[in-house]
């Protein structure tokens, strides 16, 4: 599948247990510079501890992953975010108490250099930051279609908007790759129509790896996917393919003679 | 970018008058236990701002920042009366002690949080008390320091009402510009971050547990002051400085104002100060009803009079901040 | 040889009492997912309601229940005033806050009604005691062994025999699923922080007489109850009775063998070695669970 390039994920050998319980079981996959990367599977199958592992938030029991060609064994979630990685996850998504500008501040924490004196003092530093910030937030709030409600409470905005927040937030540090959980959950037709757009505008020059379980956006947006059941990958493909594997059927549908 | 008044030029008008106000009173009011109780309201208003650090920055119940109050009262008392230090070396040293020991125990428990963080910080606060109370070669023991020499504070006398709460008004003004500059900077946004969602802080990059670790040891050394402050008016430092009833008092006072404002604790010092003066009360009967109020507040208005304000603010036009 | 005997014997016995306040205390952590600051404070007022009921010549045996009621009928006054409206929907430090306060008001009160000297409770035992060898027991001390082992033994029995037992389970696994199943939720809340403090004024019935009554045994019993259940691990019926017996009896031995003003110190000390290296308790989980 690949040529020689570093690819943009690499996780060879993954497992993950919790106790007595085994969340994964083996699973290697490879994300190309560029890629929109979907990964999915039924409930129960693991999908979004690998994608904590992948994206550097817990580390696995057994394997490697690393970002770029870099290993993140041992490198603390934070300290990820400034390798160029952006994340967007199902639960924790915004800062709900701050408003949209506030949020995409915070998402820009990373890149900021200047210190507490530097604001207090308005110096060069800070004036560059606050004018980079600007500009990133200009940008990113276009992108997102978030300009109107720029001044709004997170918490006060519709689901939808929110979920294109944390992308929003996930886009202000310019990452090298976005990694969303399950973005589009609980999105009705239009709002995961207009979510589909969003992700096709901010796809080029970056690599995407996204869990989902709206069949229709992975669909729509991954050119390869992978499919997990119990802790296991089954199959990787494109999506048309991967929807015709037997396995991937059962883990849906049922075996045929239930 | 955390603001609480939207507009600049209100900011201003108000913090002008504020200090107008402030001077006039200094000025003005005759009666010398009135000043200085003022004064002392200003000094134990540091040690609500450092409460307010913990709280409304962090979102943790420092039930145990009695502990850098009682450094602060402890080492400003050991340094003048043991090491025959000026009062204020003995109040940089004791700042400085405050720091490194929130440094230590920060290293320790500030992994922890929510109820596992506040039972540790009250812990330590506990044994503190009992240290004080078993180390007599040290600090007195249960009857504690007294006996000082005539406090003065570069150059200015603060037994003599005035200076002291110019001194005391002085040196919060300087406390509260401190801590807007920190609230308005990265920092500040990054603890906010923290507090908010501590999961999406780590993912865009902030090292919670090293902002954790700043905003604490910050927080020391202001109630290291406030303990020190407070010496030229208790003349006494006995091991009831790391008592929890403190906390009791500056937590009614940031809950009062509300933690979300910058000078929300010092509203709350204010009220706080203002009622005893008008009625005598049994200190029993004041725990009582300052955690009563405590519980009052925290079902009707837990965000202070700052958040009852701002809703009816917010009622007025419309939702947009 | 003896006096360590004697030692172990006291640690246990005061263990015993530890692990009734601390099973209410889990009791109420694992429903209301509430750390009650003010746990201590219900201890404080089993005590003085014994006392009180005492003075006006109720006997022993029967102050110790009427005690009990007592503190069930403040509990539940506290769960409907002022818990239940203040502490859904705020935000996490709230309840630290409101039960930490309460405790304050309990102690102020009991201070301004009984004064702040420590009074004794005379119990029918009165200095009865008996002898093994060459240790003495107090009568009392036994009384309060046995009455706390089958308070506990009842509880458990009750918890897995009966209906509302099973529902406080239910309540404590998946409040949300226990809801839809039609479990009176709100109600169970209710139920379990009455119980879960009238645990702890039992255990203030029972030890009163042997370590008296003052204002302040709340907190002395709070940091107690604490660091037997972040020991036993929060949430662990079993992990608070085993975390009892242990801090029971370390206490005893710090207090005979080092030295008695340090004590206070000890648990403390030993609360934040916990947490610090090992947060989860010998039976820690994060849910309420018999065993």
């Amino acid at each position: 599948m690949t040529g020689g390039a570093t690819p943009a994920v690499r996780a060879t050998g993954i497992h993950k247990r919790y106790g007595g319980v085994v969340a994964l079981n083996g699973v290697d996959l490879t994300v190309d510079v560029g890629e929109v990367f979907g990964i999915i599977g039924p409930n129960g199958a693991g999908k979004s501890t690998l994608f904590d592992i992948l994206c550097g938030i817990t580390e696995p029991t057994a394997g490697q992953v690393s970002l770029f060609g870099a290993a993140i064994a041992g490198v603390a979630p934070h300290q990820v975010a400034r390798m160029g990685v952006g994340r967007s996850f199902q639960r924790t998504a915004v800062f709900g108490e701050a408003t949209v500008r506030e949020n995409l501040l915070h998402g820009r924490h990373a890149l900021a250099r200047h210190s507490v004196l530097g604001r207090a003092l308005r110096t060069r530093v800070w004036r560059e930051d606050r004018d980079a910030f600007e500009a990133a937030a200009a940008d990113v709030l276009a992108l997102t279609n978030l300009q109107a409600d720029q001044h709004r409470l997170a918490s006060v905005l519709a689901y939808g908007v929110q979920r294109r927040l944390a992308v929003a937030v996930a886009l202000m540090s310019n990452p090298r790759i976005l990694f969303l959980d399950e973005p589009a959950a609980g999105m009705n037709g239009r709002e995961s129509a207009d979510f589909v757009e969003l992700i096709r505008a901010v796809a080029p020059g970056r690599t995407v790896v996204i869990v989902e379980h709206d069949m229709t956006v992975i669909k729509a947006l991954c050119s390869r996917t992978l499919v997990m059941v119990d802790g296991r990958p089954v199959t990787v493909g494109a999506p048309t393919e991967v929807f015709l594997h037997p396995e991937v059927i059962e883990a849906y549908l049922g075996a045929e003679d239930d | 970018m955390v603001t609480a008044i939207p507009f600049p030029f209100a900011r201003i008008v108000t913090t002008a008058v504020v200090v107008a106000a402030v001077v006039l009173f200094g000025m003005l009011v005759d009666n010398a236990f009135v000043i200085t109780l003022a004064g002392y309201t200003f000094a134990f208003s540091l040690f609500a701002l450092s409460i307010n650090v913990m709280l409304g920055g962090l979102g943790e119940v420092p039930l145990g920042q009695c502990v850098f109050f009682g450094i602060g009262a402890y080492g400003a008392a050991i340094g003048m009366v043991t090491l025959k230090l000026p009062f204020e070396v003995a109040l940089l040293l004791s700042m400085a002690a405050s720091v490194v020991a929130a440094a230590l125990i920060g290293m320790l428990t500030l992994k922890l949080t929510g109820a596992y963080f506040s039972i540790v910080s009250w812990g330590l606060s506990g044994v503190a008390m009992v240290a004080a109370l078993n180390l007599p070669d040290l600090t007195g023991g249960p009857l504690g320091m007294f006996g000082f020499p005539p406090i003065t504070l570069l150059g200015i006398p603060l037994s003599e009402p005035r200076a002291y709460f110019f001194a005391c008004a002085g040196l919060l003004a300087g406390a509260v510009l401190l801590m807007a500059a920190v609230r308005d900077s990265r920092f500040g946004a990054a603890i906010e971050s923290v507090r908010q969602n501590p999961h999406l802080a780590r993912s865009v990059g902030v090292d919670v547990f090293r902002e954790r670790l700043k905003a604490f040891t910050l927080s020391a050394p202001l109630a290291a002051l406030a303990g020190a402050l407070c010496v030229p008016y208790t003349q006494i430092v006995t091991p009831e400085v790391f008592s929890v009833s403190n906390t009791v008092d500056a937590l009614l006072m940031v809950l009062l104002g509300g933690s979300r404002l910058a000078v929300g604790p010092i509203i709350g010092a204010l009220i706080f100060s203002i009622i005893p003066y008008f009625f005598d009360m049994d200190p029993n009967v004041r725990v009582l009803v300052f955690s009563g109020a405590i519980i009052l507040v925290m079902m009707f208005a837990p965000g202070g009079l700052h958040q009852m304000a701002q809703a009816l603010v917010r009622r007025f036009s419309g939702g947009a901040r | 040889m003896a006096l360590l005997l004697q030692t172990l014997i006291n640690g246990v016995v005061v263990g015993a009492g530890y692990a009734v306040i601390a099973v209410g205390l889990t009791l109420v952590f694992g429903i209301l997912h509430l750390v009650n600051f003010a746990h201590g404070a219900f201890f404080a007022l089993g005590a003085y309601a014994v006392l009180l009921s005492i003075s006006v010549g109720v006997p022993y045996l029967l102050a110790l229940p009427l005690a009990v009621g007592m503190v069930a009928v403040i509990g539940f006054a506290t769960e409907t005033l002022v818990i239940r409206r203040s502490l859904y929907g705020v935000g996490n430090n709230g309840s630290i806050i409101v039960t930490f306060a309460l405790a304050q008001v309990f102690m102020a009160l009991l201070l301004l009604v009984f004064g702040p000297n420590p009074l004794p409770v005379s119990a029918p035992f009165g200095q009865t005691s008996l002898s093994l060898g060459n240790v003495v027991v107090a009568a009392q001390r036994v009384f309060i062994l046995v009455v706390s082992a089958t308070v506990l033994a009842g509880f458990g029995l009750w918890l897995a025999r009966s209906v509302k037992g099973q529902q406080i389970l239910a309540v404590a696994q998946n409040p949300k699923g226990a809801l839809y199943s039609g479990i009176n939720v709100p109600l169970i809340r209710s139920l379990s922080f009455v119980l879960g403090v009238s645990a702890a004024g039992l255990a203030g019935g029972l030890l009163a007489p042997i370590i008296t009554a003052f204002p302040t045994m709340g907190n002395n019993s709070l940091i107690t109850s604490f660091i037997v259940v972040i020991l036993g691990g929060m949430g662990s019926i079993s992990g608070a009775m085993l975390g009892a017996l242990l801090i029971g009896v370390a206490n005893a031995l710090f207090e005979t063998y080092a030295s008695v003003s340090w004590t206070p110190a000890l648990g403390w000390v030993m609360v934040i070695a916990i947490l610090l290296f090992a947060p989860q308790g010998l039976r820690g989980k994060a849910q309420l669970h018999r065993y």
